[in-house]
């Protein structure tokens, strides 16, 4: 193209080329530099997972409160390669429990009841696309294995509400659906589909009940399958499916309820062994308001109501009824994030709504994945993954101050982060110096554009502008239009 | 020549692309809950087509392998032949010859992970085929994944392409081009899609102008 075609201030072709060389370099070197961060990541994260493993026989094991003795003292538990074992809040081991005899003769089981807090956190992350399915064992088949699947499917259009299909398993025909109306053959219109936006259970719906894998957890055969049948919340009520016939019931005339549970007394799993699954358990219903936890027979009927203290109420999400018919609120709280200590807050409460013992103790976590992470990323010695890491991940995963907004918690975590910041602007200006240095030696000034990148990913940076070419630099032509007569240059 | 050159690419590309789309067949056919080698269904088949993470999962993984063979072919297959020379000494710009190579390198991936992902989601959508729900929106975040193939499939012609050690820096741009593939699919929603894409294309962009860069300025003799 002749240069007489362009006005004197725009750019040659040779320049147009040129410029786009240099993008071209800077993106070379950035994914070269970045590969370099990411490997290193890996590799960390990898060491640090091994030596974890190899010395988790030594380390403070993992431990949980799912568990609870007879009188509601927690016992901690872990689980390690593929044994459960069970500590007193001491640390000292309890021998000689058969897991699955345990958990049902021994022990109250913990009910997870999400409060106002979960519902808050819930309303924001409601994805449209959720699906809970639960089975259905069909009452005319004797072998009990021809399953009817149910499904709650979430509204595309209003995130939360959504309404229930059905499928058989054998025919995989659509059964149909379920809405606040009851069951018909079509998809529910709107109007008549569940609202979950009141839910704090962690599906939008509220659904409890008995998913894939409970039936044989709970040990319960295909005629007392109803017992389990499922509830579902809408608007704060909960709803009780029956499939004997498809009917959709008002389990209780409240619109508060946040969250429910399906709970078996210790009573009634006594004798129950989980080789004979066909005896029947008697289930009760336990539903959470704002500030109370409601019992409820196998009918419905109100056996027990607790009313929580103002802290359990805001914090507890976990719950356990035990045999002198008092109610244990159990608040866990993270001490840190990433979490390795947290702190766990009991509170005792009787059907007189009297506190009658609290506790509260410390319990250690093993190194969690996002913690090697983390860690990782900080150690890879790149200040971008640095500032990823303490200025963007840590202050929105902490959960030391939940209510605390992303500038308070940012200051909140300077003081762990600043050594971190500290090797970051190390690495930065190393990898100036050593840039510098080898720019010098090979005659290329070091231009500001590079100094801004190098900065940015550190000694990965450094090495990504040390590899993106071959040095020392060779004069390369502006343009390399190719005539077809290159390839006789060496016979020439 | 540009008919030429696809043409010839295509017919490089004809037995690894018809080895991968078996192979994801294969694949797929087992995602559907049947034994690809007995064709008999499994019988714990509890996957909701679309809805369970499986798919996605699937042809992340298996798409990526596919994107890096095609990609490798096309590049390493040239320097290993030794018909670099032979190829960017025809009537044109490297810069059309590598456009070519890239425009078909796409196509046979886009069809390799495309036809058994079109056929999985016809099977989905057919009554009868599964116990569980089906709606077409479900399918929005796979075929977003399927769009983002093409970060790994440049991530790979990019190390294909540049000269450097294998044990070295070769290999290093399929780390952040990995990262970003996951990411891109991992944050698609329903109603969000539009962001993830826009960063995927952007990848796109950077990782273009990284091979034209490599391309214009390797001494390929």
């Amino acid at each position: 193209m002749n240069t007489h075609d362009h006005p004197a201030t725009s750019e040659s072709p040779s320049q147009r080329v040129s410029q786009t060389r240099c993008v071209g370099r800077f993106v070379i070197a950035i994914l070269l530099a970045l590969g370099l961060a990411g490997g290193l990541c890996v590799l960390i994260g990898w060491f640090r997972a091994s030596l974890n493993l190899l010395t988790s026989n030594s380390r403070t094991p993992w431990t949980s409160v799912n568990y609870l003795q007879k009188d509601g003292t927690p016992i901690l538990s872990r689980y390690q390669n593929g044994i459960r074992e069970y500590f007193d809040l001491h640390g000292n081991r309890l021998p000689g429990i058969d897991d699955v005899r345990f958990w049902q003769k021994d022990a109250a089981s913990v009910l997870s009841l999400p409060g106002p807090a979960e519902r808050q956190m819930r309303r924001h992350s409601r994805n449209s696309l959720e699906i809970v399915s639960f089975a259905e064992r069909s009452g005319a088949d004797s072998d009990g294995q021809h399953l009817r699947y149910w499904y709650f499917v979430s509204n595309v259009d209003r995130p939360g509400w959504g309404y229930i299909i059905g499928f058989d398993s054998i025919t995989k025909q659509r059964l149909g659906y379920f809405g606040t109306k009851g069951f018909r053959k079509s998809v529910p219109p709107l109007s008549e589909q569940f609202d979950g936006t009141q839910s704090a259970e962690p599906a939008p719906w509220g659904l409890v009940g008995n998913r894939f894998a409970e039936p044989q957890l709970y040990g319960a055969g295909p005629q007392n399958f109803a017992a389990v049948a499922p509830l579902v919340i809408s608007g704060g009520t909960p709803w009780r499916i029956s499939f004997y016939p498809w009917q959709l019931n008002k389990l209780i005339d409240r619109n508060d309820v946040l969250s429910a549970a399906i709970h078996f007394p210790r009573s009634s799993l006594i004798g129950q062994e989980s080789e004979h699954p066909d005896k029947s358990v008697s289930s009760q219903f336990v539903l959470r308001t704002a500030d109370r936890v409601l019992l409820l027979n196998s009918k419905a009927e109100k056996i027990q109501e607790w009313k929580l203290p103002p802290q359990a109420a805001d914090q507890a999400s976990t719950f356990a009824l035990l045999d002198d018919e008092t109610l244990l609120a159990i608040q866990q709280r993270p001490i840190q994030y990433p979490v390795s200590q947290v702190e766990y807050f009991l509170t005792w409460v009787t059907p007189a709504d009297e506190v009658t013992r609290t506790e509260r103790f410390l319990v250690e976590y093993p190194e969690q994945t996002m913690s090697i992470v983390l860690s990782a990323m900080r150690l890879s010695g790149c200040p971008l993954f640095i500032g990823l890491s303490d200025g963007f991940l840590l202050p929105i995963m902490s959960t030391k101050s939940p209510q605390a907004s992303y500038g308070q918690r940012l200051k909140q975590l300077f003081p762990v982060s600043m050594p971190w910041y500290l090797l970051a602007v190390l690495s930065a200006t190393l990898s100036i110096i050593l840039a510098r240095r080898w720019g010098n030696r090979h005659h290329v000034p070091l231009h500001p554009a590079w100094t801004v990148i190098i900065a940015l990913l550190g000694i990965p940076g450094y090495f990504g502008y040390r590899w993106h070419r071959h040095w020392p630099p060779e004069h390369i032509p502006a343009t390399l239009e190719l005539n077809g007569t290159e390839i006789l240059v060496p016979v020439v | 020549m540009i008919r030429t050159l696809l043409i010839k690419e295509f017919q490089e590309l004809a037995l690894w692309g018809g080895v991968l789309l078996g192979l994801m067949v294969l694949a797929t056919i087992n995602l559907a809950g049947t034994n690809p080698f007995t064709l008999q269904m499994t019988e714990e088949f509890r996957n909701i087509p679309f809805a369970s993470s499986d798919g996605k999962s699937g042809l992340m993984l298996y798409g990526s392998m596919a994107a890096i063979a095609l990609a490798m072919r096309q590049t390493v297959g040239e320097t290993v032949q030794g018909t670099w020379l032979f190829l960017l000494h025809r009537v044109g710009s490297r810069r059309r010859v590598i456009a070519v190579k890239i425009l078909s390198g796409i196509i046979t991936l886009l069809l390799v992970t495309g036809i058994p992902f079109l056929g999985y989601t016809f099977w989905a959508a057919a009554p009868g085929t599964h116990a569980s729900p089906f709606r077409w929106e479900f399918v929005l975040p796979t075929f977003a994944t399927w769009l983002q193939l093409s970060v790994v499939y440049l991530g790979a012609f990019l190390c294909g392409l540049r000269n450097a050690r294998w044990l070295g820096s070769r290999l290093l741009p399929l780390i952040p081009t990995f990262v970003l593939l996951t990411l891109c699919s991992e944050s698609i929603q329903i109603n969000s899609w539009v962001i993830p894409m826009a960063v995927a294309l952007a990848g796109n962009v950077l990782l273009l102008t990284g091979i034209d860069f490599v391309a214009e300025t390797r001494d390929f003799s």
